[in-house]
């Protein structure tokens, strides 16, 4: 499963990284810093909660 | 003076479909003041009129939008939706409040915006957990022992006042002045709101200065080192920002408290739960955000266009009603009750996309920490039947007063 984010229309809520702060890492002004990432095995629950919490809707999940 | 004048016809400009008009008056209509409160009132509004755009002719005449997706796609739309003016009902253009950067649109809001993000970045916010843990602490001993209390006027007021006089470096001996332009800076009155922005930028001025020519450890100072674009920012720019960080981040999370603690107060069983359970305070701070937002903001149409399946003008106001999208059954299912473990708790309360608010971070730390320390101090409290809430209205939905009865300790 991955995690497919899009960057520049994150507007810094830090929704995901409150809910999965080990996957989803924020840059020094609070936006998300990763475009996507593999999601480790084990934590593919934990990452579609966190996608979901997204207010802006740019986190995708692609199973 | 405020009395709640109902519709009359002939003020409905023709572009507008009569059956998208209604009859709806924040700021005067004692209904959204009464018993139950706004949120509720506000909730009626909808099963009565409906969700989508909606126009009222009270408070200058202007659009609300109290449907999710309708304000999802509308703060995301700031060529059509400008920040320029959005006072309800509207000020003369000169008297806008110029708070950056509330009152800007792209391109020019984002380079406003940076410094304050950098200035609540989440990792900056948390170190000041400690802090705010302490005042918080303060407050609620100081009403511990006591059986009958204001909550509003005792901890929800103060609170957010103190952190944000603390942040800014400012001395704690002009408080009550403080507290009583915080009231006057959501006033009906516009008079007494114009007297708050002044009173709060002539207090700013010889802080400023004086941080001009040395740095402390503040949100001043913070802001004088950084820039916009690569250059300095100006003393005037300094006062809209205090301007933003006066209006927008003491009386909305007073009041988030202050509607937080209101509910709380009717449900012992959560109350004993979250005592219990202080891991779930988080997941309750957002469920009373959702279930309680306090700003309405306003916007001003730049352009004839259709939204929302009908036809606004340009110079058209619109209220940006995120109660009502908090509330949309579309969105959640059993939306008007508190549900602790409702997984979809993505609401509009912080509003979302440019205009995000920027002290989010700040205000739920402010928010956890309140009921983290309140239910390690407190025994159960009720509302007093004999002095119910106090409500206040307009673009911002405020407790006035929360007069709380502390159970006898088991």
């Amino acid at each position: 499963m991955k995690i497919v984010i899009d960057k520049g229309n994150c507007v810094g809520h830090a929704r995901c990284a409150a809910i999965a702060p080990d996957l989803f890492t924020l840059d020094g002004e609070g936006y998300i810093a990763t475009e996507g990432f593999d999601v480790p095995e084990g934590q593919e629950a934990l990452a579609k909660r966190a996608a979901r919490a997204c207010p802006e809707r740019v986190i995708s999940v692609v199973e | 003076m405020n009395v709640h004048t109902p519709l009359t016809r002939k003020e409905i400009p023709a572009h507008i479909d009569p059956a998208n008009v209604v009859d709806f008056d924040m700021c005067n209509d004692y209904r959204y003041r009464a018993p139950g409160g706004p949120h509720a009132a506000l909730s009626r509004l909808a099963e009565e009129c409906g969700r989508g755009m909606k126009w009222t002719p009270h408070n200058g005449g202007h659009w609300f939008i109290n449907d999710h997706e309708l304000l999802f796609e509308a703060v995301r739309d700031p060529g059509l939706f400008s920040s320029t003016a959005m006072t309800i009902p509207p000020l003369p253009p000169e008297l806008e409040p110029r708070a950056i950067p509330l009152f800007s649109d792209p391109p020019e809001h984002g380079p406003y915006r940076m410094p304050l993000m950098k200035a609540f970045a989440p990792a900056r916010i948390q170190a000041m957990e400690r802090d705010i843990r302490a005042f918080a602490g303060e407050l609620i001993d100081a009403v511990a022992g006591e059986t009958r209390f204001d909550f509003f006027d005792k901890i929800a007021e103060p609170m957010p006042v103190i952190i944000f006089m603390k942040l800014m470096g400012m001395n704690l001996d002009r408080l009550q002045e403080f507290r009583g332009w915080m009231v006057d800076m959501v006033s009906d009155s516009d008079e007494a709101r114009l007297g708050s922005h002044r009173n709060v930028a002539a207090m700013m001025k010889p802080l400023i200065e004086a941080r001009m020519v040395e740095r402390g450890n503040d949100l001043i100072s913070w802001l004088l080192d950084a820039d916009i674009d690569g250059r300095a920012i100006t003393y005037d720019e300094l006062q809209a920002y205090c301007l933003l960080l006066f209006a927008a981040g003491l009386d909305t999370v007073a009041n988030s408290m202050g509607f937080g603690m209101n509910y709380l107060a009717g449900d012992v069983v959560l109350q004993e739960r979250l005592r219990a359970q202080p891991e779930l305070i988080p997941e309750a701070v957002e469920e009373f955000l959702r279930l309680y937002a306090v700003a309405m903001p306003g916007r001003t149409v730049t352009r004839d266009a259709e939204f929302g399946g009908v036809r606004v003008r340009a110079g058209e106001r619109v209220m940006l009603m995120f109660p009502g999208g908090n509330t949309d059954p579309k969105i959640f299912s059993n939306a008007e009750a508190f549900d602790l473990n409702r997984e979809n708790k993505v609401h509009l309360s912080f509003n979302s996309g440019p205009h995000r608010c920027v002290g989010s971070h700040l205000a739920r730390l402010e928010l956890r920490v309140l009921y983290e320390e309140w239910f390690k101090r407190m025994p159960n409290v009720r509302l007093d039947p004999e002095r119910p809430t106090q409500y206040r209205t307009g673009v911002t939905l405020a407790v006035h007063s929360l007069p709380l009865i502390a159970e006898a300790r088991a």
